[in-house]
């Protein structure tokens, strides 16, 4: 191949359009010639800058979108009904039934979703019965097409990710400030440095790592084309899981079932399909085998058999980290980023990979700094005087003004350099020390410069807002 | 699931929830193509929202209901044309409209080199600029492109042209923008 025809070649390249045969003609190609490489990056950067702009772009169509819907006839009307004016009644009428529709772009109605528990959330369907029978006020009585009701929602985007009401339509990209509904059927993908989390209507939590496929079949059942997934189940309910390959036989497709309050991981990879269970006992099917999984316990299905998994499996922590800036986008407060903390702070001291997940944890950046300082005022800390430590220099490090307070209270700890860290995040924080340095804290715990540290508190509170009315200040900019 | 044939067949039966679910799946490619047509992006949303509204009143006259798609871009391409014919006169060149307009505000200027023309803008203005250059149908297809992950085939599709074309044009265009950015860059160092 001369660099003409590489030239060619590039472009359909990087979009995915040239087969495996051309592909490695290419790579061939590429391999001997830094111009052509160098020409490699050059498009890569403007495919970058193209699909930032898109993403604009791809709001301002979805703000348009609604715009128009407004303007429609409110129910079900012949077409030749002139479109009555718009009015805020009829929008958010517009609004449910396109909800009804099944794949709807709702700004403010999802924003304040809580990630939890679905069962009383009227937006989305509890079942496939459900699903298929709308709410007639959402699609209007005598509606001559029965539109499906969504059984999932898109909760946290971060990155590339695009949606498909169904497997042969073009995929729409979505963002944060625009989730969508899946309707049965729809597909979701995340692109490379991706993330997203759906909530299905039976309340499972479905997570999506970069470069992955998921078509959701149900509430209770999705597939997972490519890629990797983590999922849990909530009390009462099961999830299913099948990996496929577009071109395996179906008999060779495993299908995972992740049981009430358990939650694994998997990934579907040209090599094979690996499971593992973070929680609870996963059943593994093929045709020809079956097997539960204990929590911690992986297997690799290869051509519809079910074997060990070839490499030591990953800590569950470690293999599953790709969640945690979904978990941060919950904020501090999330319980599921608490136990995480929890988890991997008490894995060190105890593990050769302890630095991994001290660099873990502090990856959370000021996430990480609330539930460590609830761990510091837990009595389980009295009695780990490492991992203490190391959760004060962690915070030392991270904390930001919000926790001006919690560190105040964590003066008055036992330990000299648990004190001495916190003197050090205070005097970084206020730049303030009343006098007393985070040497002098190390060595004594004067109580007048504590009562000094607490009337300057009191005083000065205001000034920095606490966590809440952080999260409320997000919340209300979000909804706006 | 409802495929757009299907949607169509009940928005020509009045069906406005119907109809909604086409405009929520059409509203990017077609406010693309305005785009592509005006060069300005807020009379390209204007042009969008009214080629959507026109879509429901005559989508009865949409022959193959497979083809809401091309049929929308078609109506589109009418409207967009309307418009530059009406404004033919009142176009404003990136020079007369100075240094704080926006890409996009107003039209791309052929009269000064791009290196003149990029040089004080930020990158994504300066892409935003370099693709208002774009000959018309690289530039549509491009950024219809960008609205979702089309295969060449489905493009091809919708702009009814050969499979070939569309890697063409996608080529041609990025290549031309690489060009004129490695321009710029080497300008301004």
């Amino acid at each position: 191949m001369n660099c003409e025809h590489s030239r060619n070649q590039i472009s359909p390249w990087l979009d995915g359009e040239l087969n495996d045969s051309e592909s490695a003609a290419l790579l061939q190609h590429l391999d001997q010639c830094p111009e052509c490489r160098e020409f490699v990056d050059e498009l890569r950067g403007v495919n970058g800058l193209l699909r930032s702009g898109a993403d604009q772009n791809l709001q301002q169509a979805h703000l348009l979108a609604e715009r128009v819907i407004t303007q429609l006839p409110p129910s079900v009307n012949r077409i030749e009904h002139a479109a009555p004016a718009p009015s805020r009644t009829r929008e958010f009428l517009f609004l449910l039934a396109g909800l009804a529709a099944g794949f709807l772009c709702a700004w403010g109605l999802f924003s304040n979703d809580s990630g939890s528990n679905s069962s009383d959330d009227p937006t989305i369907a509890s079942n496939e019965t459900e699903a298929n029978n709308a709410d007639p006020k959402l699609n209007g009585t005598d509606s001559p097409i029965a539109l499906p009701q969504a059984v999932a929602r898109l909760v946290r985007v971060i990155g590339n990710v695009s949606v498909g009401s169904q497997v042969d339509v073009p995929l729409t990209r979505v963002s944060q400030a625009n989730p969508v509904s899946c309707v049965a059927e729809s597909v979701v993908q995340t692109g490379p440095d991706s993330r997203c989390e759906l909530l299905l209507a039976s309340g499972s939590v479905v997570r999506l790592n970069s470069g992955t496929r998921l078509l959701v079949r149900s509430p209770r059942q999705v597939e997972i084309h490519e890629g990797q997934l983590f999922c849990s189940a909530p009390e009462g309910t099961e999830l299913n899981v099948v990996a496929v390959k577009i071109d395996d036989a179906m008999s060779k497709v495993p299908t995972f079932t992740c049981p009430s309050n358990g939650s694994m991981w998997t990934s579907n990879s040209p090599r094979g399909v690996q499971v593992s269970s973070a929680s609870g006992e996963i059943a593994v099917q093929t045709s020809d085998s079956e097997l539960k999984l204990k929590t911690g316990q992986s297997v690799e299905v290869i051509e519809g058999e079910i074997q060990p998994v070839s490499n030591v499996t990953a800590d569950p922590l470690l293999a599953t980290r790709w969640i945690h800036p979904l978990l941060i986008q919950k904020g501090a407060q999330d319980p599921e980023l608490k136990s995480r903390v929890d988890a991997m702070l008490a894995k060190i001291g105890q593990s050769k990979l302890s630095s991994l997940y001290e660099s873990e944890i502090r990856s959370l950046g000021e996430y990480c700094v609330l539930p460590l300082i609830r761990y510091l005022e837990s009595p389980q800390s009295q009695t780990e005087p490492a991992r203490r430590q190391t959760a004060a220099r962690i915070i030392a490090d991270l904390a930001t003004t919000w926790a001006i307070g919690d560190l105040i209270v964590l003066l008055e700890s036992e330990d000299g350099v648990v004190r001495e860290r916190v003197a050090v995040a205070l005097q970084r924080l206020t730049s303030e020390n009343h006098g007393t340095s985070p040497e002098q804290w190390q060595e004594s715990r004067p109580s007048e410069t504590l009562e000094l540290w607490k009337a300057w508190w009191s005083e000065n509170l205001h000034h920095y807002p606490s966590l809440d009315e952080l999260n409320q200040q997000e919340i209300k900019e979000n909804t706006l | 699931m409802l495929t757009d044939e299907s949607l169509v067949r009940s928005a020509k039966q009045g069906e406005a929830a119907a109809y909604a679910e086409l405009v929520r799946r059409w509203s990017a490619p077609i406010l693309a193509v305005c785009r592509a047509r005006v060069r300005c992006r807020h009379a390209a949303e204007d042009l969008a929202q009214d080629t959507l509204l026109r879509g429901w009143e005559s989508i009865r006259s949409l022959q193959d209901d497979r083809k809401i798609g091309a049929w929308l871009r078609g109506i589109a391409q009418r409207v967009c044309l309307d418009w530059l014919k009406r404004h033919q006169n009142q176009q404003v060149p990136f020079s007369v409209v100075g240094e704080t307009a926006k890409a996009g505000d107003g039209f791309a200027d052929d009269s000064i080199s791009p290196a003149e023309q990029l040089f004080k803008r930020s990158e994504e203005e300066r892409l935003q600029a370099e693709i208002d250059r774009l000959p018309e149908d690289e530039r549509e297809t491009l950024l219809l492109y960008a609205t979702g992950d089309w295969t060449y085939q489905q493009l091809a599709d919708l702009l009814d042209v050969a499979v070939g074309t569309i890697n063409a044009r996608l080529a041609r265009a990025r290549e031309r923008i690489c060009r004129h950015l490695r321009i710029v860059r080497e300008t301004k160092s």
